[in-house]
């Protein structure tokens, strides 16, 4: 294509000097001004015609190459990690870090990964110099946003020698909404009293309800109020996420009952844990909208007893966040690309259950106003066209650091603007991927209009209208003469 | 002679020069890479310096050496230096004359310099080398970078505005042994028990001066002068926490009084192992090696011994206490000990065992002691002596006989007593004895007495033990007309003795008391038998046969039966299932709060990133300043008892809320706060977690005005089926 470009600047240089040397030349120097610059005109719109000015300028300006060479490319060429754990959920950090040629003869250097996070090493790796993969992790010690920072060392003779790269991994620990549970029992037990202690402890409203006696019950509550529990109603279930029940209790309940009870599942998405003495049936099943869990372990207590209340914790964590009903958000935000920066277009997606047409506020480093509250600026929000919930719009953000967007209506969802020049070899690389694309665009372009190329659309006819005016001109000066 | 001098010293220019510009390269690359501490630079300037003096010995020249120099280079000189360094009276009036022409010449010449050459390139190559360290500190920057990254350094100390000088006296108590110190800096690290004494000077005369410690107790210093400028106070420091002064209303900052405690000694056995055992041949001399150590001195030491001999009820204890073969004289803080446990000088006999543990006392006068460690020497004579094979194979096996059995033989003996030869007959009663004895020995042992001793005041005790074994009323009743009204022997029937030493077997005293008068009735039994008198020994043996029966008896429970009727039940009244008077209780435990205080500490964690001007910063609302506040009382709580770990987040905490200076935080505005104090605040309150633990959280569903639930709730409708 270069090779091309500089053929058709040459030929139209040497035109315009041979076609401006002739105007000199003439006799008759009436509007020579005028010729010389309808011949210049001529050739720039002639050169512009065959010039490939297409909105591909910014790239051609930079010629890249067709062929992506990540190994080339030094330093982090990949990396994600979870955006939002939970509360005592383990970030985890994975990635590819790529190293540049020549380096391997570095005998004795290695590359060490450090996750940093308020003044403290918290996790280390170390990748051979040509490069590989690389996971850190740590259970992060707050609740709420954070940055960590994920440092490239190079270490030579076990002495850090180098920083290499240091970027910022922002994290959001989710505190977790907490779950309302219903047991019923038809004896007391200790799982059910040690289960009950726990969640206690972690903020959860808790009701249970143990049998006594036939219509006789021992009822506890925590964080709750006193409900009536007797009969198990529509009402009732709908306050909870999720029942805990002894198999001998649900059989011993009546029938309208446990329809009652089966309703919820079904269409109300409620969770069902029913412990049994041994397993007939299948672990977790989902039965409509909601899930039935049925678990024949019943001795899990015995870990706090002896000291392991960490395994404890995850077992029931995950078994209770499991079958839990889900919450319905009420709308979501989506932000493309994965790491956005400051001067760079983000695309926004709002996925909201409101009807009505939502506003959007995005803004970053917020201001805060008299009453605490951030300032963003109004997103203009489109919808989609087959997803009625779905409204997209675009953002610049200014500054960097951690960005929030919400509709007037909505919650806070907070996501990171990373500053210019941060993951430079990752945006070096996608960049590449990018004009890989485009080269193969262009390729497939030019395949179909055989081997023109150039300026064509309106631009092409602006040119082409110039081009005629300027020779027509000429041509008719000419001839007005004689 | 004077150009002598010089060269000679510029020769030792010379060296130092090359030895300078050897080692600055070395040194900077020493130092950069490989950490080596700076006055490792003296060592390595020593010995190039010696390398450079041995390699170039220019230095080792003589006013000869000069002479021959100066004779080659100048022409002037005719050759005749040499001469000049002789005396006058050595010369002849030849060369005396040459010295005159020499000495003109001498004077007249430019004096040549042999090493000013050498001494300009050693300077040039000083320049360079002074150019490659400096390029080596440049080029590596890496380590550095990271370390001022991640640590936050702790400043140096500047006495708090208002305050002219602080001295501080601390006297360690007598036992740590440390001479009494001074310092300036107001954070203080001493030992439990010294007497701090602070000597403040302030600029100008203040009302007041106070100490705040722990943001609570306020102890006024005295002022020493009349101008109220120099104060004064003492104090014993026996708990950690922190403090500041009130100059005159003003707080300062706050400063750490870390209190060190006395550690109790730090006893370890080497050897021998917690449980040894001695065979038959090993030598007895046990060797023992215990190391102490103490933070300040061990004023004592020593070992305690116990000998345990005997087997089963019959164990005997004998305890001693072995003193260390070495005196503690000035009290070491650490002793390595040697010694020799001598088991035969001990007293330990085969079958016994030896347990031993170390004690030690500090000067502090804190005792420690180690676990009991046990040596055993085995019992092996019986496996080494061969009697049962010496002896012959017509011996029956020991046994028990039973009093039953006794008694028939002694009958037997009584019908037989006439066909027998009196020695055969004395012979068989006496082994009647022997059994009968070893019956009582195996009663004895229920008792705990010990084998062989006969009864003493058998036939005192046995009237007692007569009364004693019937029913206790009719004992207490009989014979005890004159003890009437005795309250103690009243007391003494129905009371139950617990701290008896005699009682605490596993029999009821009652039980015992019968077994007592069993074994003296046999006892009586063995004596006739003993002294061939079957016929006597057969009513005591008798009666030892009817106690037994009667103890055997007594273990065993039994109800006659009986022939009761119980009146039937009212069925109209009973079981009928009716439970509406019940009403089952509701429990209700106390309700947590929300969110845990765990928690709270996590969310003022993440607030402080976004405190200051990171990339992360933004406005924290009243929630969170109060949030902050709650962390930082919390800190203040742990700052008291271990101010070396709280006190800085503490105060970097207090900084940041502005609660020294003026409340900026109060307007809700952003505070600008030095990303140091937010690395410290952050890293006590990390300290102060646990790991987080695991909590349920349910999923979430996407929003989607209802229209996945539309088309989950018709998947099923004959309408959606093609």
């Amino acid at each position: 294509m270069t090779i091309w470009n500089d053929i058709v600047l040459g030929v139209c240089c040497i035109l315009l000097m041979f076609l401006v040397w002739g105007e000199m030349r003439r006799a008759d120097r009436r509007r020579l001004a005028m010729r010389i610059v309808a011949s210049a005109l001529a050739v720039i719109a002639l050169a512009c015609l065959e010039l490939p000015l297409t909105y591909m300028r910014g790239l051609e300006r930079h010629p890249l190459s067709p062929v992506p060479v990540p190994g080339r490319t030094e330093g982090i060429v990949s990396v994600d990690w979870t955006r939002k754990p939970g509360r005592g959920d383990s970030l985890r950090v994975q990635g590819r870090l790529a190293q540049g040629e020549g380096k391997e003869n570095n005998e004795g250097a290695k590359i060490r990964l450090l996750l940093t996070g308020m003044g403290e090493v918290l996790d280390s790796v170390e990748v051979p110099v040509r490069g590989g993969t690389f996971a850190l992790g740590t259970i992060p010690a707050v609740i709420g946003r954070t940055v960590y920072h994920l440092v490239v060392v190079r270490v030579g003779s076990g002495v850090a020698v180098d920083t290499l790269e240091k970027e910022e991994v922002p994290v959001e620990v989710m505190p977790g909404r907490p779950l309302n549970i219903l047991f019923l029992a038809a004896s007391p037990d200790f799982e059910n009293r040690f289960l009950i202690d726990w969640l206690s402890k972690g903020g959860h409203g808790i009701a249970s309800r143990t049998r006594i006696s036939r219509g006789k019950y021992d009822k506890a509550y925590v964080r709750l109020p006193e409900l009536s529990m007797e009969t198990l109603t529509s009402s009732l279930l709908d306050r909870f996420d999720l029942v805990i029940a002894d198999a001998a209790e649900l059989s011993s309940i009546g029938a309208g009952e446990l329809s009652v009870l089966r309703k919820e599942v079904r269409e109300k998405g409620m969770g069902l844990i029913i412990k049994t003495d041994s397993i007939g049936k299948k672990g977790l099943s989902l039965d409509g909208a909601g899930k039935i869990l049925y678990t024949a372990v019943d001795t899990t207590y015995s870990q706090v007893l002896s000291g392991k209340e960490r395994p404890y914790a995850a077992y029931w964590s995950r078994i209770l966040g499991q079958v839990a009903r889900e919450a319905g958000l009420e709308e979501r935000w989506r932000i493309e690309p994965g790491l956005p920066g400051v001067g760079e277009p983000v695309r926004v997606w709002l996925q909201t259950g409101e009807g009505g047409l939502p506003q959007g506020e995005i803004g970053g480093m917020p201001t805060v106003r008299k009453d605490g509250d951030e300032e963003g600026r109004s997103v203009y929000l489109a919808e989609d066209a087959q997803l009625p919930f779905f409204w997209r719009g675009a953002f610049w953000p200014e500054t960097a650091g951690w960005q929030f967007s919400r509709s007037l209506q909505g919650d806070t969802s907070w996501w990171y603007a990373w500053p210019r020049g941060a993951w430079g070899s990752l945006r070096q690389v996608k960049t590449l991927r990018v004009g890989e694309a485009g080269a193969g665009d262009r390729e497939r372009k030019s395949d179909a209009r055989g081997s023109r190329s150039g300026a064509d659309g309106p631009m092409g006819a602006w040119f082409y209208g110039v081009f005629v005016i300027c020779v027509l001109f000429l041509w008719a000066e000419r001839k007005w003469k004689g | 002679m004077s150009l002598w001098r010089r060269w000679k010293t510029e020769a030792f220019v010379f060296c130092f020069l090359l030895a300078l510009c050897v080692s600055l390269p070395v040194v900077t690359v020493l130092h950069t890479f490989l950490d080596w501490p700076l006055w490792s630079a003296a060592a390595v300037l020593v010995g190039i310096n010696a390398a450079a003096f041995y390699l170039f010995p220019y230095w080792r020249m003589t006013p000869e050496d000069a002479a021959r120099y100066l004779d080659g280079k100048v022409p002037e000189l005719e050759e005749s230096c040499v001469l000049l360094l002789r005396s006058v009276a050595e010369l002849g009036p030849l060369q005396q004359w040459q010295v005159v022409r020499t000495e003109s010449g001498l004077m007249g010449m430019r004096a040549p310099h042999p090493l000013r050459r050498r001494l300009l390139w050693a300077s040039g190559g000083l320049g360079v080398a002074f150019l490659c360290g400096m390029g080596i500190l440049f080029l590596a920057p890496g380590k550095r970078m990271i370390d001022t990254d991640i640590d936050v350094k702790a400043p140096p100390f500047v006495p708090p505005p208002g305050i002219r000088s602080v001295s501080i006296r601390v006297t360690p108590p007598a036992y740590t042994g440390r001479a009494v110190r001074r310092q300036e800096a107001l954070n203080l690290r001493v030992e439990e028990g010294s007497v701090v004494r602070w000597e403040v000077e302030t600029n100008k005369s203040v009302e007041e001066l106070q100490f705040v410690i722990n943001d609570s107790v306020r102890l006024p210093m005295q002022a020493a002068n009349t101008e109220h400028t120099l104060w004064r106070q003492t104090r014993t420091a026996m708990r950690p926490g922190f403090y500041q002064l009130d100059i005159g209303g003003k707080l300062s900052e706050l400063y750490t009084l870390d209190v060190i405690r006395d550690e109790p000694p730090h006893i370890t056995i080497v050897y021998p192992k917690p449980y040894t055992v001695v065979d038959y041949g090993q030598s007895t001399r046990i060797p023992l090696g215990v190391q102490l150590r103490d933070d300040y001195g061990i004023a004592d030491g020593s070992i305690v011994a116990t000998i345990a001999s005997g087997r089963g009820e019959a164990v005997k204890f004998k305890e001693q206490t072995i003193r260390f073969n070495r005196s503690f004289a000035g009290d070491p803080s650490s002793v390595d000990l040697r010694q020799i446990l001598d088991l035969s000088a001990l007293g330990v006999k085969p079958g016994d065992e030896l347990y031993f543990y170390c004690r030690a006392r500090d000067s502090h006068g804190q005792e420690s002691r180690t676990d009991m460690y046990i040596i055993s020497l085995p019992d092996t004579a019986q496996l080494m002596s061969l009697e049962g094979m010496t002896m012959s194979v017509d011996v029956k096996p020991e046994y028990f006989r039973s009093e039953r059995q006794i008694i028939i033989e002694a009958e037997q003996l009584l019908k037989e007593k006439d066909t027998l030869a009196v020695t055969t007959l004395n012979n068989k009663c006496n082994d009647l004895g022997i059994d009968q004895k070893l019956l009582r020995l195996r009663y004895g042992k229920f008792l705990g007495e010990e084998a062989e001793e006969g009864e003493p005041g058998v036939e005192g005790k046995g009237g007692e033990d007569g009364r004693r074994t019937g029913i206790p009323g009719a004992g207490a009743g009989a014979g005890d007309a004159g003890s009437f009204g005795d309250a103690a022997k009243i007391l003494d029937a129905y009371t139950d003795k617990h701290d008896n030493a005699e009682d605490a077997t596993y029999f009821e005293p009652a039980v015992k008391e019968q077994l007592k008068a069993t074994l003296s009735e046999m006892w009586k039994a063995e004596l006739q038998l003993r002294t061939f008198k079957p016929r006597e020994a057969l009513p005591f043996a008798y009666k030892a046969l009817r106690l037994l029966k009667d103890l055997q008896q007594k273990s065993r429970a039994y109800v006659a039966k009986t022939g009761v009727r119980v009146t039937p039940l009212d069925p109209a009244k009973r079981l009928t299932g009716k439970l509406d008077a019940i009403s089952p209780s509701v429990q209700r435990p106390a309700d947590a709060v929300l969110p845990v205080p765990e928690d709270e500490l996590r969310i003022a964690l993440a607030l402080l990133d976004r405190v200051g001007t990171g990339p992360g910063a933004g406005g924290i609302g009243a929630p969170g300043i109060m949030i902050l506040r709650q962390a930082m009382q919390r800190l203040g709580r742990e700052a008291a008892t271990r101010p070396g770990v709280y006190l800085t987040g503490y105060q970097a905490m207090r900084r940041i809320l502005g609660e020294d200076a003026e409340p900026v935080l109060q307007k809700n505005a952003v505070i600008g706060a030095r990303a140091g104090e937010v690395l410290a605040a952050q890293r006590a309150i990390r300290q102060l977690l646990p790991e987080a633990e695991k909590t349920p959280m349910a999923g979430m569903t996407a929003p989607d005005e209802g229209l996945s639930r539309l088309y989950f709730n018709h998947i099923n409708d004959p309408l959606s089926r093609p």
